[in-house]
């Protein structure tokens, strides 16, 4: 990525830049069940993030940002989710949204049920619910908003790995 | 046809190759897998019987008596439903397939197959339909242990029914 | 072109000629004693694609653009609701079961609420079952609207979908303002209901009706009248009554081919037999026809609400019931139309906690075995017309 990978942007340009990213976030939708339902509902007129800067419908994972994991993974699908998530380009950022990709949930006991999607791929906000309000939604989007503002690209691309926010704890 | 007058006309046709059972206005009938093949043609074709509508086919554990498969249809016409059972032993149980009379057991029959590990015999394709393919065991057997209850007990409050 | 070209004589060069007999030009004699090689495309459709609603994969195998022979690869979603039933107890169940049908909840939790007391010998108070019924046709709308919003969405018609979640907000208003959630309910209980409807919920039902049936009626002028969603959908993906009955097909797909199959009619359960309303059937059986019947469905959900407006009595919404609850060793079946189809629960029980044998006989599971049925034969256009046609929710094909 030329130089913002190798040189700590002064604080200006550091600014401009991650305001530029943390407002055209564009989603990959990988609804799985259930919370897939709240995320539409979050992303029609009521509860709307496009007003966020959050933009669905990403024509593909390499065109994505933004990856929110919604619902229930299995281990039939796993290798899907970790396919589809090393195809998005970086800088990407993840959202767990539910309480199935979070940990498991419901069917924490189950054969087939792969508990928490930060089994396969690392996660930067946990939305906990079963499912979510939509609020709680945009209010993870913001916190991520918030952290991505305050992101040092240089820090990022040398492995630096951040704790995961956790809504509402 | 109510469900008595359903055990009745069965039984007229196959005497004592059938246990009829009516239970909350429900016919099961458990047959030898000897003479499943025949009762479900009877149950699918006969006139007054005619259960055209495939509702399910699905296995129960029975534990050292085998594994119960329960096949159960309905009339679209008559209104009735009927229930077939036939009990396989639990190693190497095989039933004729029924998926040439309702396309519809196609599919519940992969399902059986994958989850108690009943063959059936005369079906297309019996491969793995919802699990993995590297999936090992049946897990509807009663002797399948959920994992993660072994390994860490439940820290909600109460165990089902404490 | 047609796939099979062969080379005829001519002196000089060779004449090129297409099967159905058009020439198409001159080739090289070196080239002339190839034949054109042609192969059936496998086509994967999912498991993560926008159009296919939640994890279904479709394998499909393409002959140019037609469809020679389609299968559904599912499992994707399974989440072994059959086997985890078997360590919950009755309650946990409830809840548990909310979650294969996700946009319908009351409607799934009806069943096993029903199985239950139906092997125990429970009679639920009549307030309870007619509030019941309020809240499983609320339900049925609701899911109705998810179709409604996303079927046209498929088709490339984007507005439906905003217009869909918008009445599906108010709806769910409804919903939390009785039961505190939005999407998974959990508002039976063996014997009865969780707590009595609050004030004002009557009230908050009885506006929402007619604005419901004045929507309906923008979205059969929207979407139906619409020349291009016709054109996409009528004729195509037609089931036969005999075949859909074969392979149990059932809800709007039966009902699209003519067979006016219900549970809530033909073995009446809560207090159907109580209210009136028609099962809307189609003629041909294709996407069009399952369209419009989902419509219908719609419409006759708010004729029944108003009905039962008015039959709500006073009482109690739940019995007393011992501390654990433990059906008698047995068996029972109970069939009832979801919004989806006929969804029923067979229960094995063996007078313990927690039940023997759970089967949850989906509506989804048998409408989409019929895909290879559906999807041979038809063009790789059309496939997305078709499968979205079909009303299914990916939980509910694979539990």
């Amino acid at each position: 990525m030329g130089l913002v990978d190798k040189v700590e942007l002064p604080q200006p340009i550091k600014f401009v830049f991650n305001w530029g990213r943390k407002y055209s976030l564009w989603v990959f939708n990988f609804g799985l069940a259930c919370c897939a339902i709240e995320f539409i509902a979050t992303s029609t007129a009521r509860h709307d993030f496009i007003r966020l800067g959050v933009i669905p419908f990403a024509h593909g994972p390499r065109q994505a940002d933004l990856l929110v994991v919604s619902g229930t993974l299995t281990d039939k699908m796993a290798p899907a989710v970790k396919r589809l998530y090393d195809e998005m380009p970086e800088p990407k950022y993840v959202i767990s949204f539910g309480s199935c990709s979070n940990c498991g949930g419901p069917y924490w006991d189950s054969y087939s049920v792969t508990k928490g999607v930060d089994q396969i791929i690392p996660v930067d906000v946990y939305v906990p619910g079963c499912p979510p309000r939509p609020e709680a939604l945009l209010h993870g989007i913001i916190k991520l908003q918030e952290r991505i503002g305050s992101e040092s690209l240089k820090e990022r691309y040398a492995r630096g790995e951040l704790e995961p926010i956790v809504v509402g704890a | 046809m109510d469900a008595d007058a359903l055990r009745d006309h069965l039984a007229a046709e196959f005497g004592d190759a059938l246990e009829p059972e009516v239970s909350f206005g429900l016919l099961t009938v458990t047959v030898e897998d000897g003479d499943y093949r025949r009762v479900a043609e009877f149950v699918r074709n006969d006139r007054e019987v005619s259960c055209n509508f495939f509702d399910f086919l699905c296995g129960v554990d029975e534990e050292a008596a085998g594994i119960a498969v329960v096949l159960h249809v309905y009339s679209t016409s008559h209104h009735h439903h009927v229930q077939v059972r036939s009990v396989v032993p639990r190693d190497g149980g095989v039933l004729p397939s029924v998926h040439d009379l309702w396309a519809g057991a196609d599919w519940h029959e992969r399902e059986t197959a994958e989850l108690f590990g009943v063959a059936f015999d005369g079906h297309p394709h019996l491969a793995k339909l919802l699990l993995p393919e590297e999936f090992e065991g049946h897990p509807l057997r009663k002797e399948f242990a959920l994992l993660a209850r072994e390994a860490k007990p439940w820290p909600g409050a109460k165990e089902p029914g404490e | 072109m047609a796939a099979d070209q062969q080379p005829s004589g001519a002196e000089g060069g060779v004449a090129f000629q297409a099967a159905d007999g058009t020439g198409v030009g001159v080739i090289i004699r070196e080239r002339a004693d190839r034949e054109l090689h042609t192969q059936d495309m496998t086509l994967n459709v999912g498991p993560q694609h926008p159009a296919t609603h939640g994890v279904l994969r479709v394998l499909v195998t393409l002959d140019g653009e037609m469809i020679e022979s389609a299968e559904p690869v599912i499992g994707y979603m399974h989440r072994s609701f059959e086997k985890l039933a078997e360590y919950r107890d009755y309650r946990q169940i409830i809840a548990l079961v909310n979650r294969h049908d996700w946009v319908s909840s009351i409607c799934n939790e009806l069943g096993v609420a029903m199985v239950v007391e139906r092997q125990m010998g429970i009679e639920v108070p009549e307030r309870a079952t007619w509030i019941r019924m309020l809240m499983a046709e609320w339900t049925r709308i609701l899911n109705h609207l998810m179709f409604v919003g996303s079927y046209p969405l498929e088709l490339g018609a984007i507005t439906p979908m905003f217009y869909a979640f918008r009445e599906r907000e108010e709806i769910q208003a409804l919903m939390e303002w009785v039961t505190g959630g939005r999407l998974h309910l959990t508002y039976c209980r063996v014997g009865g209901l969780k707590q009595d409807l609050p004030r004002g919920a009557i009230d908050l039902s009885r506006d929402l009706v007619p604005r419901l049936r004045e929507r309906i009626k923008e979205y059969e002028t929207l979407i139906l009248g619409n020349e291009i969603f016709a054109a996409r959908t009528k004729g195509i993906g037609v089931l036969p009554a005999d075949v859909a009955c074969s392979y149990g097909s059932s809800g709007c797909s039966l009902q699209a081919a003519g067979v006016p199959e219900d549970a809530r009619k033909t073995e009446p359960y809560l207090f159907y037999d109580q209210v009136e309303f028609d099962v809307p059937t189609g003629r041909n059986g294709d996407c069009y026809d399952r369209f419009t019947v989902l419509l219908g469905r719609m419409k006759e959900s708010l004729r029944i609400i108003e009905q039962v407006h008015e039959r709500i009595p006073p009482g109690p919404v739940t019995v007393k019931l011992p501390k654990v609850v433990r059906p008698p060793a047995g068996h029972a079946y109970v069939r009832t139309e979801a919004p989806l189809g006929q969804l029923s629960y067979y229960m094995v029980s063996h007078n313990e906690k927690t039940p023997w044998r759970f089967k949850m006989r989906t509506p989804s599971f048998n409408n989409v075995s019929t895909f290879p049925y559906l999807l041979k034969g038809t063009l790789l256009a059309d496939m997305i017309a078709v499968m979205g046609s079909v009303f299914f929710i990916v939980g509910d094909i694979d539990r």
